[in-house]
């Protein structure tokens, strides 16, 4: 805990909050605020952040410290800091970059090439300059490597790293051809898979004697619409399961599908969007109980089906039927009263659920439930500042979350003994900012720096 | 009646650390300080049995260590407890466990509770042995692991349930006063109030030191200790074996280990 002054008053611009951080002589206040400091306010700042060292390592490590702030401690001469900035995934590219540019230790260079920030111009002169098989792998693994960082790998180092460049997004159908020409199976299923596989590959991968290749292949979102039907006929499962999934997939062939003899094909067709009732037809008697739960989420389904679902033996497809939107007022009731308590705590965290229902839910002492209903905007106010009071976090958090949660239910908790409870009414858009700034000097850090980005954010220029 | 609590501020570790030049430690800058998770358990201990109790119980914290402690201390004062007691003196440096259960005793003799709770052990040195020394200086019964206690203030007995390996358990009746060494999930501790943080921020802390206690310098420190640290290290790990490949190669290499791990392969 820290010792803060209890005395500062609301600042009402950037300067005065600012002026606050400095003040207080916190550095996870002065983190918060130093993205809208200006010149001479961002080196008494800095003196705070980097004051000590065990702070500035603190800082280094914490995922919620703001790029900028990590510019400023990548700067400073300490290569246990510089460490924790390079593992940092909110580090700024360009921060990434001017690391890389001072240094040689192969540890750091490995961890800007796996970085999630570090551009593709950073990543092409690392695959260009080193020679470690590892840095090498977390470059062609890295999100941001472009085409000509990969074109790179595989003209310096040949079929070393296929798998990875064969996994790329970004890898070019030119090199997609040259990898499936010369790769393993699992290299040619990788490439099968890919979006930007050319078609001539595609058709060859279609027909391959390897499942695992074909597999791949159905699964492709450019599958010309020709080799579904093709592949729907497929002796091995998890070929047709694929195809069952295929955005394209004609309703013929999903309601051939429909009626296949695997619980997974089957499955497949039941989580489509674009289900006709002929299919749900088919599928909502299925001995699955997956797939009976797949189709209950559906919003094409009638009333009695619902109805039927909601009789289901299985306790899951009776949870599936409280959380689809569709379900009528009067299923939801006798649902409220289901003997398992997911079931229950699906009606509760159901939007469309009445108060009426909530009210009697309420009573419960299941901790599931009672979290929903605290966090339905359609729970009565009065039941919510009773929950305010309730001696477990999660149902005080989710009065905390609640839209439509009012001010003076909101209010007691300020005080809740639970930092992110406390930490979940700074965004709140119905306490006004005097509210707010009573956490101002909360003990828990992670609150006074979301108090002070908030506020940094109303007065950002 | 009173419940005196030993509580100590233990140093956890980030993932990456460097070591002291004088290898006997991690460099401090690199340690994270908080309450001993154990000591929670016992603070939580005391105040439901003060909660309980229709006669009046006082919990009092004590903590051997320099001022940084007080951070501890002041959770549990957050917590509820009544008093908080901080010892120090620059000759307690380089105490063990044993020496502190020493300088604790000491504490005991004047504070003259009716039972003592300490944590099983620290999360950082981990000799699970505090306690049990600071009986033993005392000279008091002590039971060890406890997971669950029935106890009324003022009693001349208490009933304790201790954890034992192979997941037994023992019931034992111990009289009192007694040193308890409490054990993780005997009960839930509390968070502390918003209100009783901010309050415990304006409370006092007695600081105690040697010659209050009637220690001598030659009693406690570096000198004193029935063990030293010779040297602490990282040791060399091996390497885990990473499977590479495509997605697809990754996973029919793990279910070819996995047949290999039961004898299917």
């Amino acid at each position: 805990m820290t010792q803060l002054p209890l005395d500062i008053a609301m600042p009402e611009t950037a300067t005065e909050l600012v002026e606050a951080a400095v003040e207080q002589g916190d550095i996870y206040s002065a983190a918060a605020v130093f993205g809208i400091a200006d010149k001479n306010q961002r080196d008494a700042l800095k003196a705070i952040l980097c004051g000590r060292r065990r702070d500035a390592l603190k800082l280094a490590r914490w995922e919620h410290t703001p790029a900028q702030v990590l510019a400023v401690l990548a700067g400073l001469d300490d290569d246990a800091i510089r460490l924790r900035v390079e593992k940092n995934p909110a580090t700024h590219s360009q921060t990434l970059a001017d690391l890389f540019n001072h240094q040689d230790s192969q540890d750091l260079i490995g961890l800007v090439a796996q970085h999630g920030h570090t551009s593709a111009s950073v990543l092409f002169t690392i695959v260009e300059q080193v020679s470690s098989g590892a840095i090498i792998r977390a470059a062609a693994r890295n999100p941001n490597a472009s085409n000509e960082v990969l074109a790179v790998i595989e003209a310096r180092f040949g079929n070393k790293f296929d798998a990875e460049l064969a996994s790329h997004e970004n890898s070019s159908a030119n090199i997609l051809k040259r990898l499936y020409e010369r790769g393993n199976h699992f290299v040619q299923a990788a490439v099968a898979a890919h979006a930007h596989c050319p078609q001539a590959v595609l058709e060859q991968a279609v027909r391959h004697d390897d499942v695992v290749v074909v597999r791949h292949a159905a699964t492709n979102p450019t599958l010309a619409v020709k080799l579904l039907g093709y592949l729907a006929g497929h002796p091995d499962y998890s070929v047709r399961r694929a195809i069952a999934s295929q955005q394209r997939l004609s309703t013929t062939l999903a309601k051939e599908l429909a009626q296949d003899s695997s619980d997974y094909v089957r499955r497949a067709v039941a989580a489509r969007q674009d289900l006709t009732a002929e299919i749900i037809g088919l599928l909502i008697h299925d001995a699955d109980h997956w797939v009976r739960q797949w189709v209950a989420l559906s919003s094409k389904l009638s009333d009695q089906e619902l109805q039927l679902l909601a009789e289901d033996e299985d306790k899951e497809v009776r949870r599936a039927v409280a959380r689809n939107g569709k379900t009528p007022p009067q299923l939801l009731q006798l649902l409220a009263k289901d003997k398992q308590t997911w079931v229950r705590a699906a009606v509760a965290n159901q939007p469309n659920t009445p108060p009426e229902i909530l009210s009697v839910l309420a009573d419960e002492e299941e901790v599931d439930v009672l979290a929903a209903v605290a966090h339905n905007p359609n729970t009565a106010q009065p039941i919510l500042q009773r929950l305010t009071h309730s001696v477990l976090a999660d149902v005080r958090r989710g009065v905390a979350t609640n839209k439509a949660a009012k001010r003076e239910t909101l209010l007691p908790l300020i005080e809740d003994p639970f930092y992110l409870n406390r930490l979940m009414l700074v965004g709140n858009p119905v306490l006004s900012p005097e509210d707010k700034w009573r956490l101002s000097d909360d003990p828990d850090p992670a609150v006074r720096f979301t108090l002070f980005s908030w506020f940094s954010r109303q007065y950002q220029q | 009646m009173k419940i005196l609590v030993a509580v100590k501020e233990v140093a956890s570790l980030d993932e990456d650390f460097e070591i002291r030049d004088d290898q006997l430690d991690v460099d401090e800058d690199f340690l994270l300080y908080e309450l001993n998770e154990w000591d929670d358990f016992s603070l939580e201990e005391a105040m439901s049995i003060k909660e309980r109790s229709d006669t009046e119980v006082e919990v009092v914290v004590v903590s051997v260590g320099p001022e940084q402690v007080e951070e501890s201390l002041r959770k549990c004062l957050a917590k509820g407890a009544d008093r908080a007691i901080r010892v120090w003196s620059d000759e307690m440096e380089g105490s063990d466990s044993i020496t502190v259960g020493r300088i604790l005793a000491a504490v005991a003799e004047q504070e003259k509770p009716d039972m003592i709770f300490a944590g099983v052990q620290s999360s950082d040195n981990a000799d699970a042995s505090t306690g049990i020394a600071l009986a033993s200086y005392l000279n008091w019964p002590h039971a060890a692991v406890v997971a669950g206690l029935d106890y009324t203030p003022g009693s001349n007995k208490a009933t304790a349930s201790r954890e034992l390996e192979g997941g037994l358990g023992q019931e034992v009746e111990i009289s009192c006063p007694a040193v308890l060494t409490i054990q993780l999930g005997i009960n839930t501790p509390r968070y502390a109030s918003l209100r009783g943080i901010k309050q415990a921020a304006a409370k006092p802390i007695d600081e105690v030191s040697l010659s209050d206690l009637g220690l001598t310098a030659e009693e406690v420190g570096a000198d004193a200790a029935f063990s030293r640290v010779r040297r602490m290290y990282i040791p060399e790990k091996g390497m885990a074996t990473m499977i590479d490949g495509t997605t697809a190669e990754q996973a029919a290499k793990l279910a070819q280990i996995i047949k290999e791990f039961k004898g299917e392969a």
